[in-house]
């Protein structure tokens, strides 16, 4: 699946969720998989960084 | 009619018990020419979801790239959540009975990597529920503050029930 679901943590990190080709859409995990009460956005996987160097600094703009 | 023979030659007998209740019991041969205790190809096929009273079985694994992140292949697993660096939480599609269930994993060993790396639940948020399971990878180190959180690209989990 070329989606990623982003969302905020309480610390201001971010979690990227990968979905798995479960037969599930990317909505039905989003609402399963997110925290309950947290905002997300599914993203392209293109705009997601390649290079994880500071991965613990990223943060949703 | 069809018949029946017994064939041999050697001494012995030939016994079939029958259950010691009322009613019809019908043993049924396959219609394919072979043996059925040896000929593969006779035996009927054995339906995995009809087996019962198994101790333990896998409910759920996942063959996971920390570095893509991806999820190369998997099953019973909706997603995987990549936290942070070395910290990343298996989803599971259908949900497990109680949070007693094992959760094995390993780390593959890399080239490019030096030394070993553990992985293991993350005890240290008590995040292991019913629907999801944390994992932390650190590398190995004798001290602590050296076991720092790392990403690899090869892990493998296997959630047991």
């Amino acid at each position: 699946m070329d989606k990623r679901i982003v969302y905020k943590n309480d610390d201001n990190t971010i979690s990227i969720i990968v979905p798995a080709d479960c037969g599930l859409t990317i909505e039905e995990i989003a609402a399963k998989d997110v925290p309950t009460g947290k905002e997300y956005h599914i993203v392209d996987v293109a705009d997601i960084p390649t290079d994880r160097t500071f991965r613990n600094a990223w943060e949703w703009q | 009619m069809a018949s029946i023979k017994l064939k041999g030659d050697t001494s012995g007998e030939i016994t079939i018990d029958v259950p010691a209740v009322a009613g019809a019991n019908t043993l049924t041969l396959p219609a394919s020419t072979g043996n059925v205790l040896t000929d593969g190809a006779a035996l009927p096929a054995i339906d995995g979801s009809a087996l019962t009273n198994l101790p333990i079985e896998v409910k759920a694994w996942v063959n996971y790239n920390q570095l893509s992140p991806s999820i190369v292949s998997s099953y019973n697993v909706s997603s995987v959540t990549d936290n942070s660096t070395g910290n990343f939480t298996v989803n599971f599609t259908t949900a497990m009975s109680g949070t007693t269930y094992l959760a094995l994993a390993g780390s593959g060993y890399s080239n490019t990597g030096r030394g070993g790396y553990f992985v293991g639940e993350d005890f240290e948020d008590r995040a292991k529920t019913t629907s999801s399971c944390k994992f932390k990878v650190r590398a190995a180190s004798t001290s602590s503050s050296d076991a720092q959180l790392i990403d690899r690209e090869i892990m493998n989990i296997i959630i047991m029930e």
